[in-house]
């Protein structure tokens, strides 16, 4: 089957600095794809990428199977785009921007349309500028899902939303996703939206994808462990899947992927009074992950298909 | 779909029309006669055509016009970040950039060239003036309007150059400018038929900054 999104080695630069890097991405029809990363991290930029609004410098990327530099407009009108912000033209009114969008698709779901501005109570007769951020990114919502897409592409689409406002879009887009086999990309730094919504995730890191693995694998995977010692800690010497180390008082807190039998001789060997290990949630394990500078590159995507299932990017 | 293209583009550009088609008007019932505040001075013709300011004030109007409308096109996009919208629609580039610039082009036709025309019209009219009148001396107020369709093309090409500054993004419209006037005086100095081949360099600027246009829209980054 063919991917909804591939990537290969995917590269953009801004100036001399590797905005995205060797970008390895796939992702398979009917997922639902969260794509994490710190201000910064390249996100949006491969987003951009993916949709053609930005020439990436070396590499490929091809949606529903066509390389994106030739997508057919056939194509496209299955692919729907949020940028960021929700740029819509604010003179039209909600109305007239459905009447807009609408004759540039073959299909168009008015009943669904209507159904979305009804539900988040959106007066077809008010202007776009009168719109507030959160009801502008249900009006994009709703014309997006309009031509019954079957790739949505969605930059931050919950950014700058209250806490309210931003629960309510995400059920809507759950409602959306519920229709078989439609594959949704979307960023986010945000954490509790991608756990509520994405069943797999990647993490970039300075233009590089750190993670790709399903969500509750990264959860299950990432530990936290706290060396406690009667005196001061000494230097960890370091171990397979360690994400970082520091030193906390007389503890040592260590973050590891996959923590098993090796990882924890390790530890005994330093002598610690106890060795605690914790779960975090996906935020702290993306924080965790995601913060401070690391000389060695934990996980490649190349790595990933060849780890037979060990590490974060190994699961399936 | 192309409808809608052309209505949005008229939606956003008719005030601007308007307002141009009211200001030309307002200067031609001052250079027709009629006793209303010029910001030149109240000036009457004498000379249709020659000797009454009108052709320059046609061109400095028609100039505004164009820069406006070419930027309200292309850099106002810019600016909402509506590209990415418009162009993530099942259409190709080139034809919204075609719709854009040829809405424009009927805008700016339909706005710059009426008071030409109901001047050129009055000055035909017999018993008018009293001076005499040739439909070739309306030729270089004709052409003036020609040259800034050609800087409406480059004030479009400008919006949507990718420059860093404001300088850089001009730079189009600036060359497009200066080989459009040093054209105009190399031609009807130095060939026969001078004033034909400026047309023609015209149309060949005009062409160059379509091309331009159309394939630095398919290469620039929208970010």
């Amino acid at each position: 089957m063919t991917d909804a999104i591939l990537t290969q080695r995917l590269t953009k630069y801004y100036g001399r600095r590797p905005v995205v890097h060797a970008l390895d991405l796939r992702v398979p029809p009917g997922a639902i794809y969260g794509f994490l990363g710190r201000n910064g991290a390249g996100k949006s930029t491969t987003l951009k990428m993916l949709t053609g609004m930005v020439r990436p410098d070396s590499g490929r990327a091809f949606l529903l199977g066509e390389p994106v530099e030739q997508l057919r407009p056939e194509t496209r009108a299955k692919i729907a785009y949020l940028a960021e912000g929700h740029p819509l033209y604010r003179w039209m009114s909600v109305a007239e921007a459905v009447r807009f969008a609408r004759p540039f698709y073959a299909s168009w779901n008015q009943p669904l349309v209507d159904q979305i501005l009804d539900h988040f109570e959106l007066p077809r007769r008010t202007k776009i500028r009168r719109l507030s951020g959160g009801q502008r990114a249900q009006l994009s919502l709703a014309l997006a899902v309009a031509p019954d897409p079957e790739l949505l592409i969605l930059d931050d689409p919950t950014l700058g939303l209250d806490t309210v406002v931003r629960r309510e879009f995400l059920e809507s887009l759950i409602q959306v996703i519920q229709r078989r086999g439609r594959t949704i990309l979307f960023s986010s730094h945000i954490l509790g939206d991608v756990e509520r919504v994405a069943d797999r995730i990647g993490v970039l890191v300075d233009g590089v994808l750190r993670v790709d693995c399903p969500t509750d694998h990264f959860k299950e995977a990432v530990r936290k462990v706290v060396l406690e010692f009667n005196r001061v800690p000494p230097e960890f010497p370091g171990c397979a899947g360690l994400v970082s180390s520091r030193q906390v008082g007389v503890s040592l807190e260590l973050v590891v992927v996959d923590f098993g039998d090796g990882q924890r001789q390790v530890c005994e060997s330093l002598e610690p009074r106890s060795i605690d290990v914790m779960e975090l949630n996906l935020e702290d394990a993306f924080i965790e992950y995601t913060r401070g500078p690391r000389s060695v590159p934990l996980f490649t995507p190349a790595e990933q298909r060849h780890a037979e299932g060990i590490g974060v990017q190994g699961a399936a | 779909m192309l409808k809608a293209l052309v209505f949005k583009e008229l939606r956003e550009t008719g005030l601007l029309g308007l307002l141009a088609l009211a200001v030309g008007f307002y200067n031609l019932a001052s250079v027709l006669g009629y006793d209303i505040p010029h910001w030149a001075g109240h000036h009457a013709a004498t000379t249709p055509f020659i000797g009454d300011g009108f052709v320059a004030e046609v061109a400095i109007m028609a100039l505004f016009l164009a820069v406006a409308l070419g930027l309200m096109q292309s850099y106002a996009e810019s600016a909402r970040g509506t590209w990415l919208w418009l162009l993530h629609r099942p259409i190709g580039r080139n034809r919204v950039i075609a719709v854009k610039l040829a809405v424009g082009t009927v805008v700016y036709v339909l706005c710059a060239a009426p008071p030409l025309a109901v001047y050129a019209l009055w000055a035909a009219t017999p018993r008018t003036h009293a001076s005499p009148f040739e439909w070739s001396m309306t030729i270089d107020a004709w052409r003036y309007c020609f040259a800034m369709l050609v800087m409406y093309f480059a004030a479009f090409l400008s919006g949507v150059w990718p420059g860093r500054w404001w300088g850089a993004r001009l730079l189009p419209f600036l060359g497009v400018g200066v080989l459009a006037y040093a054209g105009s005086h190399v031609f009807d100095r130095t060939l026969p038929l001078g004033r034909h081949w400026e047309w023609a360099w015209l149309a060949l600027l005009a062409a160059a900054s379509i091309y331009a246009t159309l394939f630095v829209v398919r290469s620039r980054d929208f970010s």
